[in-house]
């Protein structure tokens, strides 16, 4: 089992009224609500939390890209990791972005990452990922070319990563008449990759292809990421000729682990809902703009059966969908068994910090895993 | 009524097309929304021969994965007249089919013999907001497009949630019109300078109260193409020619002639 620690880094302080003021956290909020010095504090504590994460003895840290929105202040995920690579001497760091299709220039990537690998002295984990629906509004990137600039710039950066250089790239998004990234990546062939994906047809091939680890998207019931990673276990064995290990399955889960159930869904719950209602705050029409997802993903069946967080409205919900795990460390320990087995993972992509949730909780939490629910799934799924 | 209803094959394509009447062939191009026959083809049926290809991606037209940018559904629609036999034809374009029209008669002035831009998209007017179609809830887009929101034709042609059958052609169409109209500032640009270039004999017709495309864009055509009359539709918005059939076809066939 891979334990990760994974930050969104949110702004916290959405004030009390914002739902009646804004139909959106992302985009079009404005940034006059940002405080920079609270920010800088922000900064300091979610890093602290990351790099406490090494200590406790998770295998992996992760940051995330997103752009123009309260939801999370890393639109540069490599500046974090970059930060993390003198922070941390053991852990893998997971970047996940990038969010390639974003970018007229992906070679910059190639290139941030095989930086970050020298640095960290080959401890990255390269993501990729195709960026949400709002972000084709935030980067002005026509969402109908969005599935196909992430391949083009995918295969670019391998190339780039594995090619000696110099060579001509020639794509239709992207050409590059002179591809040689200096410096090399420290990990050879190159840094492994993962992929998150919100269960899209294209995606499941695509990492089925290519034997990439898949990460579901963790904020629909558990139930649906589990028939994505069906989906994928079952076009792997058809067409692939496979079958998928645990390792290349990845589940995202919020937890949080507390003295009594009763006391961690107390303490729990108030931030869950702050990132529910507030930080994914996000109208229908920005998060599926025409062509980001496929046509033939919009008509599965199943497309309509996803509750995506926001739309929940109470904690059975949240618990029964299982959104979250939350409870005493008997309780967590018994809902991961069940789920890892359920899931067949062996990645655990631990959200410890949600919502508004201050920094000592946080950290309490990460301790309180660490030291009552971790030792009990590293015995039961070695890696 | 619609006469015929035909599959045309364009370079191996299958496209939708519609036509009726008699006279001088009229090709009208359509916008992002609405490729049926309407009211309106009846009304310039009467003296033209209408014809009404639907562009590739939308309705059962194929062909979307060659459509890039607009250059590409210009050199698609040159194919087409050709496969219809038109050497020159009256063109009348709405809102995307406006824009179309504007860059057929731009690039190939022989092929036009008079233009009609009705809200047509493809330019920029610094300081004057364009709505944002894609960002618009039903409700919105039906704001943005129609004087009366509220109107049979409104809810009509643009229904808060789409018949299940209908849902996977609207879906496409949808990603047709984006890979067009998703924020083409270059092409608008390039457009915008170019105006004085067009030589067709032009009728700009706009509905006053368009919220999507504002009259000013209509008066930039209008003043950017020489010699190009502005007709505009009172209590109109967007779509005047769905919204004031009548009136939008006696504008266009006085300008189009007997």
């Amino acid at each position: 089992m891979q334990l990760v620690c994974f930050h969104l880094m949110p702004w916290p302080d959405l004030p009390a009224d914002f739902e009646q003021k804004h139909d959106s956290a992302w985009l079009t909020l404005p940034n006059t609500l940002f405080d920079p010095r609270r920010g800088q504090a922000l900064y300091t504590d979610y890093l602290d939390q990351l790099v406490a994460a090494e200590r406790l003895g998770f295998d992996v840290i992760g940051v995330n890209e997103h752009h123009q929105n309260a939801y999370g202040l890393m639109p540069s995920p490599n500046i974090m990791a970059a930060a993390l690579t003198k922070m941390t001497s053991r852990v893998k760091i997971l970047v996940l972005g990038s969010a390639l299709p974003l970018y007229d220039h992906p070679l910059r990537v190639a290139e941030e990452v095989a930086m970050l690998d020298v640095m960290s002295g080959g401890r990255m984990i390269a993501g990729m990922v195709v960026g949400l629906g709002v972000e084709a509004y935030s980067y002005e990137i026509n969402p109908t070319f969005m599935r196909e600039r992430y391949r083009e710039a995918h295969d670019l950066i391998v190339r780039a990563w594995t090619e000696p250089g110099p060579f001509h790239f020639e794509g239709k998004h992207y050409d590059f008449r002179f591809v040689n990234v200096w410096p090399r990546t420290y990990q050879q062939p190159h840094p492994p990759i993962w992929i998150p994906g919100s269960g899209s047809i294209e995606t499941i091939r695509f990492v089925a292809e290519r034997r990439y680890p898949f990460i579901a998207l963790p904020y629909s019931q558990f139930d649906v990421m589990c028939e994505h990673f069906d989906l994928l276990r079952e076009y792997a064995a058809t067409h692939c000729g496979y079958d998928v290990p645990p390792s290349q399955i990845g589940w995202p889960a919020m937890i949080y682990v507390g003295e009594t159930d009763t006391s961690a869904r107390e303490e729990f719950e108030p931030h869950f809902w702050y990132l529910a209602k507030k930080g994914l705050r996000l109208p229908r029409e920005y998060m599926f703009p025409p062509g980001h997802t496929s046509v033939e993903s919009q008509l599965r069946p199943g497309h309509a059966k996803r509750k995506f967080i926001s739309l929940i409205s109470s904690w059975k919900e949240a618990e029964d969908g299982g959104y979250a795990i939350v409870g005493s460390a008997e309780t967590v320990r018994q809902k991961l068994r069940e789920g890892i087995k359920r899931a067949g993972c062996g990645i655990i992509q631990g959200i410890f910090q949600v919502g508004s949730m201050p920094h000592e909780m946080t950290l309490r939490n990460m301790e309180r895993f660490a030291r009552h629910v971790m030792p009990a799934l590293r015995e039961e799924f070695p890696r | 009524m619609v006469e015929q209803e035909v599959a045309l094959k364009v370079r191996g394509k299958s496209i939708e097309l519609r036509q009726g009447g008699e006279g001088l062939p009229l090709l009208y191009l359509h916008g992002a929304g609405t490729y049926i026959w309407m009211p309106v083809h009846d009304r310039l049926a009467r003296r033209r021969r209408v014809f009404l290809p639907v562009h590739p991606g939308f309705g059962a037209s194929e062909g979307l994965d060659e459509i890039e940018d607009i250059e590409d559904l210009v050199f698609h629609t040159v194919d087409v007249m050709d496969e219809l036999g038109l050497e020159q034809a009256d063109v009348v374009g709405l809102s995307l089919g406006g824009w179309l029209a504007a860059e057929l008669a731009l690039r190939h002035p022989h092929r036009v013999r008079r233009l009609v831009l009705a809200n047509a998209a493809g330019t920029r007017v610094a300081g004057v907001p364009r709505g944002n179609i894609f960002m618009a809830t039903p409700a919105k887009s039906r704001a943005l497009l129609f004087h009366d929101p509220t109107s049979k034709l409104a809810m009509t042609l643009v229904p808060d949630a789409p018949p299940p059958d209908r849902m996977e052609t609207i879906l496409r169409g949808r990603e047709a019109a984006a890979r067009l109209l998703w924020h083409p500032h270059v092409a608008q640009r390039k457009l915008t300078s170019r105006l004085g270039r067009i030589t067709a004999p032009t009728l700009v017709v706009w509905g006053a109260d368009d919220k999507l495309l504002p009259l000013a864009y209509g008066e930039a055509y209008a003043n950017g193409i020489p010699g190009a009359r502005l007709a505009v539709i009172e209590k109109s918005a967007h779509l005047p020619p769905f919204e004031h059939p009548e009136r939008f076809a006696d504008v266009v066939l006085s300008f189009l002639g007997a």
